[in-house]
């Protein structure tokens, strides 16, 4: 059964000067409950608008994206906002983590908006971080700690609340192959053992094996679709070989846009 | 392209920094220059000021020009932490330290130089506007024609123009010495995490406290000493009250988990203690803006509205017309009969009498009492003085007693006086005791000192003194004299000085009401100028930290935050950044009206709300807009 259905999702970005941009053409996708669902393409291809489309972060110029048999698109955005807090994890290639707050408090941020009980929270951030090997880094400050560790910092939050999905963009971008494994890792025993619905955007092949499925997108539409059979090496191999029939630059440069 | 036309593109492109920038540095020329043209306005000029008031006149430009400097330090200093990394890229790209010196440079003088024009501009606008307004609002009249002197100009075009250049100087030198590599990490490193030290915090607010103490039990005789300490304490403890106490608060908030983990409570307070140490000293000086606006507004308002009973505190009789030593009773008295039908002429009720007294010396063996002159009034003629004016009457002496009187002010400064004292009439001397109290007559050309006797004494004074010695004393009741304080002027003016001292409660007002107004719109004028600068201040400080606010709040959007928290979370931020220091400088003046209070016998807690009042509604109006502009931006992130 489909947790998530997306059917013709536009996305045309428009700019002051009349020049419109579209980076997705009525694009449709279904996802499995359970599902670890990983999406590749060229750079500039539309993987992370199709993502924040997906995830509720941006709304499509037209089409609708269904979560749960709750129409997304329809919503208001303060009803989207509050949506995504109890629903959705997050994990960004930048870490998305607040500069302001130590390790800990950037985890349990999700809980405090939700409401929860002191109690109920610092219980649920003991669990979380030692699933992920994080426990002795709460009380530290984001520019105290590695990367990886900040990426499973992200991580622990994006699952703390026990999201329905989880959306990550690029988590492994800005890591080494080392700790790249351990977060790729870290979801994959968040997706088998929790059976937690998983999307991932990725450029790394590496990384995109983990997936039980891969699409692959170009010039905002859909490309190829590729499933995981038993063998990873074999899945690997598929990758890369429908990654070269795609050309174009693979290395993303993820930034941040403002509309 | 030439390196000019390079520089030129650079500021055409990073239109945000530049604007931002170019707005704080012409905004610190308006303020400067617009205190300039006042200064230098010709009947500011030819208007003889006391000399302190002189030199507090140009203390406040000198300040004006510090203040303008340091901002304008700081605003560079923001500018180029901003655009570190450019220059980092610059110089990885093989740009020679020369060429970067001489960009900056460039880049800088036509900043200032646009500035500068600019400023001028704006400040002869508001100059304008400014005094239209302060003549309208307190009908004053047109204390000030609009007139911009060309000293004005000159003087703002080379201050600025060499404060600019020095200041572009101090950037480029503080580039030397950082390495590349420090450029290139730019403004990212800032946020550590806030500390504090418990023994700052504790002797900051030691200082402050200790400040409002020495003002709330200062007096005529102390305020004059007091004045430095209470700055001194003041000042130092106001900027670690902000650094070092602000921050010591917010951690024992944080302390509290079941607190801080409330709702928005951890994001609001942690962004809260970065927001407050980042903007400690921005904070520091918008308090010792607005408390120096607060503190000069309402004191010279309340001086300006306590005229009339200062008039009745220095001069305590309308009006009084003393013979003079070689005038005889007839002259004197065609005198008075003149001065009267004048007075009826112009249709001026009064009430008068003519008293005598007695010129004489004290001596004792107290030298601050020694050869004192006294004027000796009979206990009867006391009385009737007092009648006119409808005050109580002190008892009567005894045949052994006198009662001295001395006015209030004068007797808080001099010394006590014996129990006993010898009265020195003519060539006879005798010993009275001696009871002390608040004079309520007007002091004389020849003394403040007045003696009351009783009849008899007063009888056998007269015996004993040169019969010509004796003189008259013609006093006056005008009720409502104030009303008719011009007309009065004008009577006592013309009369001969030969004959008779005039000494009138008109005379006193109508130099107090012209010192004051001139007084009142400088500190009117100063106020408004500082006000406007630490509303302005924190608005450039918001703008120039509007895109790390975006970034940060986008994040918070993208993990669901909606917007209505957000702009919970921004307002209430928002508002402690800007109330913060308003309330902080409203409790400085606070102290500083009651110091006032003390000096004044008129009340000025009216007079002092009102001040509170007016500038509350601007700061709140100045918040509204800049949180709605900050709202507007944060909605585009979603
Ligand atoms: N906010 C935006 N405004 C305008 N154009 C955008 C915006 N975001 C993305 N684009 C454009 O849409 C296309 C797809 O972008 P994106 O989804 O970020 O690609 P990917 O993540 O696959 O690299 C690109 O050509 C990009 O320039
Ligand atoms: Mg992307």
């Amino acid at each position: 059964m489909p947790i998530l259905t997306a059917a013709n999702l536009t996305k045309i970005y428009g700019s002051k000067r009349g020049i419109h941009h579209e980076a997705l053409h009525q694009f449709h996708l279904s996802v499995d409950k359970g599902e670890f669902l990983g999406i590749m393409g060229p750079s500039g291809s539309g993987k992370t608008t199709l993502l924040n489309l997906l995830s509720t972060i941006d709304t499509p110029t037209s089409g609708a994206v269904t979560i749960n048999q709750t129409t997304v698109t329809n919503l208001t955005k303060n009803k989207l906002a509050t949506f995504r807090r109890k629903e959705t994890g997050f994990i960004f290639q930048d870490y998305n983590l607040l500069e302001t707050l130590t390790v800990g408090e950037n985890i349990m941020l999700p809980l405090t908006l939700n409401k929860w009980k002191v109690k109920e929270m610092t219980k649920r951030l003991k669990l979380v971080t030692e699933q992920l090997g994080i426990e002795d880094i709460t009380e530290k400050r984001i520019f105290e700690v590695s990367g990886g560790q900040l990426q499973r910092a992200a991580i622990a939050r994006a699952i703390i609340h026990d999201p329905t999905i989880i959306y990550a963009d690029e988590p492994t971008g800005n890591l080494d192959s080392k700790a790249s494994r351990q977060v790729m890792e870290s979801l994959q025993f968040l997706n088998q053992e929790k059976k937690t619905t998983t999307i991932m955007v990725t450029h790394d092949p590496f990384a995109a094996s983990f997936c039980g499925r891969v699409i692959f997108i170009k010039d905002g539409r859909m490309f190829n679709e590729i499933h995981k059979g038993d063998n990873r090496q074999r899945f690997f191999q598929d990758i890369l070989n429908v990654q070269s029939l795609l050309g174009g630059n693979m290395d993303d440069f993820h930034s941040i846009r403002f509309k | 392209m030439t390196f000019i036309q390079f520089a030129l593109n650079n500021v055409k492109r990073n239109t945000r920094a530049y604007v931002s920038y170019f707005l704080s540095c012409m905004f610190a020329v308006t303020v400067f220059f617009m205190y300039a043209v006042v200064i230098f306005h010709p009947s500011i000029r030819e208007y003889e000021f006391h000399n302190v008031v002189q030199s507090g006149i140009i203390a406040s430009q000198v300040m004006i020009y510090g203040f303008s400097f340091i901002f304008v330090l700081y605003s560079t200093g923001t500018f180029v932490k901003s655009r570190k990394k450019e220059y980092g890229l610059l110089t990885t790209l093989g740009i020679k330290k020369s060429q970067l010196n001489r960009l900056l440079i460039l880049e800088n003088t036509m900043i200032g130089l646009a500035a500068i024009l600019a400023g001028i501009a704006v400040g002869a606008l508001l100059t304008k506007l400014f005094l239209m307004v302060f003549s309208a609002i307190l009908g004053i009249g047109d204390i000030l024609p609009f007139h911009l002197s060309l000293r004005a100009i000159g003087l703002t075009i080379i201050l600025f123009f060499v404060m600019f250049e020095l200041n572009t100087l101090a950037v480029v030198w503080t580039l030397r010495t950082n390495s590349i590599m420090e450029v290139f990490r730019g403004s990212t490193k800032s946020n550590r995490k806030p500390t504090f030290s418990w023994f700052i915090s504790v002797f900051a607010l030691a200082a402050v406290l200790y400040a409002y103490y020495l003002a709330y039990t200062a007096d005529i005789t102390t305020i004059g000493a007091r004045m430095f300490p209470i700055l001194a304490f003041i000042i130092p403890g106001t900027y670690f009250l902000f650094t070092q106490l602000s921050i010591a608060t917010t951690s024992i908030f944080k302390k509290n988990k079941f607190f801080l983990y409330r709702n928005l409570n951890l994001l609001t307070i942690s962004d809260l203690a970065f927001k407050l140490k980042e903007n400690a000293r921005i904070l520091f000086i918008v308090t010792i803006l607005s408390a120096v606006a607060f503190t000069s507004s309402g004191v010279l308002f309340n001086l300006f509205r306590s005229v009339e009973a200062e008039t009745v505190r220095f001069v305590p009789q309308a009006v009084s017309l003393i013979s003079n030593e070689n005038a005889n009773l007839e002259d004197f008295k065609k005198t008075i009969e003149n001065v009267e039908a004048q007075f009826q002429d112009k249709f001026i009720p009064y009430e008068s009498m003519l008293a005598s007294t007695i010129p004489a010396e004290m001596e004792s063996n107290s030298p601050n009492w020694d050869t004192t002159p006294i004027m000796i009034y009979s206990y009867s003629d006391y009385q009737k003085m007092m009648d006119l004016k409808d005050e109580e009457k002190l008892r009567h002496p005894k045949f052994s007693e006198a009662i001295l009187l001395s006015q209030d002010l004068v007797n808080r400064f001099t010394a006590k006086v014996p129990d006993s004292l010898t009265i020195k009439v003519g060539q006879t001397n005798t010993d009275l005791a001696i009871h002390r109290e608040a004079s309520p007559l007007s002091s004389s050309i020849s003394t403040n000192v007045q003696l009351i006797v009783s009849d008899k004494r007063y009888e056998q004074f007269i015996q004993a003194a040169d019969a010509s010695s004796v003189r008259y004393n013609y006093v006056m009741h005008i009720p409502n004299a104030f009303d008719y304080a011009t007309e009065t002027e004008d009577v006592l003016n013309r009369v001969n000085t030969e004959i008779a001292y005039a000494d009138s409660q008109a005379d006193f007002y109508l130099m107090m009401r012209q010192t004051m107004s001139y007084l009142f719109f400088f500190g009117i004028f100063i106020s408004v100028l500082f006000f406007l600068a630490a509303g302005s201040i924190l608005y450039f400080r918001m703008y120039q930290d509007i895109d790390k606010d975006l970034k940060h709040y986008y994040s918070l959007y993208r993990i669901g935050l909606t917007s209505k928290e957000m702009k919970k979370i921004a307002g209430k931020q928002l508002a402690l950044l800007f109330f913060l220091p308003f309330s902080v400088a409203a409790i400085h003046a606070g102290f500083a009206f009651k110091a006032l209070q003390n000096i004044l016998v008129s009340n000025v807690l009216l007079p002092s709300i009102f001040v509170y009042l007016l500038y509350f509604a601007v700061h709140f109006i100045n918040f509204i807009i800049i949180r709605n502009i900050y709202t507007t931006k944060l909605n585009k992130v979603m």
